[in-house]
């Protein structure tokens, strides 16, 4: 079995819930308390993926890093090596997907081509969304990037996401 | 010991840090400082100065990063750099480190292999998180604003909107009624002239239609009162007004309430109170109003004091109406102002209404600059206070007129 190791960097504004999606699909988890990011959490996660005749052991080193303004010079240094990237907005707050397009350019920066998914998080506070799913399908088809809609409260769309962008990865 | 060496050895016994060497391939071959700060990695390696571990699991934040490591093995570049690292330490706390890489050289200043250094910076860390947590705090809580001001802003409109109509309606409302009443006002004023050739049954009948009639009449102007002011459409004519003349015609005006009660009117006035500036019919309205409402709340035989007052207050003429009706208690006093209110205690007396008069009262005495308050205690009557800008232009004319005038009387008229 090959084993292939990726670094994926998760980026969005802050508490669009990067680290939520990275606690729900490596440990199962979720905490409602909001603690904010700074800086870079790496944390690890193995799956198998399927390629041509033969599954592959996928270690994806996922970066959870700090969303917001103030850590847009030092994310530029985080974001080396990087091989795909997962644009995380909020449906509750219409500005967090206003944002994803600058975040592509920054990783754009690294490589054109990277492989890129959308998580459309916070599904689940349906009453909340200010954003409609046509408005993140738009987004999505100018940044030429599939997008899920996830809830890492509920777990709903995680899992797919991360291996939709395995898939990605390895293909 | 050179000095390199000494302040080497100074920054590790005294800051937090931790480093490794690694040969050319990347596995450590030494390890050292506090070694806390790396991720947990099997005790024996430890010991044993991190033999068998590559510098990969020692620092799986570089994974990804095999390319800025070669630039430093083939001296490329000077030196790696991760930042603000979050890790979990032994005892499940959140901890930050900076994690440097430099190409590690022998004696010959030939690069073996990679100084990987872990300096602990939590302290710091911690702050920023917690100066980072407020700031975005902070700005969802503006966000959050941001949206509520947009609804209440829509709901505004919406309800003023509604407010049009409502206005535009009783204004219609109010003038359609108008035109037949003062038919009908008209007709039975007209047979009350000929009352003596009317059984008394039906004399009684024609009095209790006109009295009905006048109140209904009364009703409506209050509403177009209000619909005018509320839309902003109501217009005053100000002008130099003789206050203690007014409160004459309005005491006249009301005369037959006070007689059918067995009230008596007091008139009372500090001396040389100077001419008003004021709209004459709004004004009037407000004074009758206010002692329209004393007659109705006191009881027979009660006692109304009108007073006139041009030193209370600069600039205004402060006029009271002071009844020993059944008072308003303080919960009332509150609302009083309010369209449709009808305080809690009217039911004791026979007294009708709307709940408007006070209310276009309070609109008119502001729209003129002034401002209408009172005092009150239950079953110790209530005394309303009304303000009226003095016209500052015939104040001054007036002025050497009296002062060459011995007379500085007191006005003070008994109505019985």
């Amino acid at each position: 079995m090959t084993t292939i190791s990726k670094k994926v960097c998760l980026l969005g504004d802050f508490a669009v819930g990067k680290t939520s999606l990275i606690r729900r699909f490596v440990y199962n988890r979720f905490e409602d308390q909001y603690l904010s990011t700074i800086g870079v959490k790496v944390s690890r996660k193995t799956v198998f993926v399927p390629r041509s005749e033969e599954m592959v052991e996928l270690i994806i080193m996922l970066w959870d890093l700090a969303g917001g303004q103030e850590f847009d010079n030092v994310r530029t240094s985080y974001l080396r090596g990087v091989s795909g990237g997962v644009l995380v907005c909020d449906l509750c707050r219409a500005s967090t997907l206003d944002s994803l397009p600058k975040y592509t350019n920054e990783l754009a920066h690294i490589n054109a081509k990277l492989p890129l998914v959308i998580a459309a998080n916070k599904a689940d506070l349906l009453d909340q969304h200010q954003v409609g799913i046509d408005q993140v399908e738009k987004v999505a088809s100018m940044l030429n990037a599939p997008y899920y809609l996830t809830s890492a409260k509920q777990g709903e769309g995680v899992e797919t996401l991360f291996r939709q962008l395995g898939k990605l990865l390895i293909g | 010991m050179p000095i390199e060496l000494q302040l080497a050895k100074f920054l590790l016994n005294h800051h937090k840090i931790a480093y490794a060497i690694t040969d050319y391939a990347l596995n450590v071959v030494e390890l050292g400082g506090e070694l806390a700060l790396l991720p947990p990695i099997d005790e024996a390696c430890k010991v044993g100065n991190g033999s068998g571990l590559s510098l990969f699991e020692i620092a799986p934040e570089i994974i990804g990063c095999e390319a800025e490591i070669l630039s430093l093995l083939q001296g490329d570049a000077p030196v790696f750099l991760l930042p603000l690292v979050n890790r979990e330490s032994a005892q499940a706390t959140l901890i930050y480190v900076n994690l440097t890489c430099l190409p590690h050289k022998d004696a010959a200043g030939q690069i073996t292999g990679i100084l990987h250094i872990v300096e602990d910076v939590t302290t710091h860390g911690r702050l920023e998180q917690r100066l980072t947590q407020q700031r975005n705090e902070l700005s969802m809580l503006r966000d959050q604003l941001g949206t509520h001001n947009l609804a209440l802003t829509a709901a505004n409109i919406e309800l003023h909107n509604l407010d049009e109509i409502k206005s535009k309606f009783v204004s219609i409302a109010a003038h359609e009624l108008r035109n037949p009443l003062a038919s009908i006002l008209g007709y039975v004023e007209m047979l009350e002239e000929d009352l003596a050739l009317f059984h008394e049954e039906h004399a009684h009948y024609i009095k209790a239609i006109h009295k009905s009639a006048k109140r209904v009449l009364s009703i409506t102007n209050d509403l177009l009162d209000v619909t005018r002011i509320e839309s902003g459409r109501l217009e005053l004519i100000l002008k130099s007004t003789n206050l203690v003349e007014m409160l004459e015609d309005v005491a006249d005006e009301l005369q037959p309430q006070l007689e059918a009660k067995h009230q008596s009117l007091l008139l009372d006035s500090t001396p040389d109170v100077p001419l008003a500036f004021c709209d004459n019919t709004r004004t009037f309205q407000i004074l009758a109003n206010l002692l329209s409402n004393a007659i109705k709340y006191t009881p027979e035989e009660g006692q109304i004091t009108l007073c006139l007052d041009a030193q209370a207050e600069e600039g205004f003429i402060v006029v009271s109406v002071a009844d020993t009706g059944i008072g308003i208690s303080q919960n009332d006093q509150g609302n009083l102002f309010r369209s449709f209110f009808r305080g809690s205690n009217t039911h004791l007396t026979s007294a009708t209404g709307a709940g408007l008069g006070l209310s276009i009262a309070k609109s008119l005495v502001e729209l003129q600059g002034g401002r209408i308050w009172l005092t009150s205690e239950l079953n110790q009557g209530s005394t309303f206070y009304v303000t009226i800008p003095i016209d500052d232009n015939a104040a001054n004319e007036n002025a050497s007129d009296k002062n060459a005038s011995d007379e500085n009387r007191t006005f003070t008229q008994q109505y019985d």
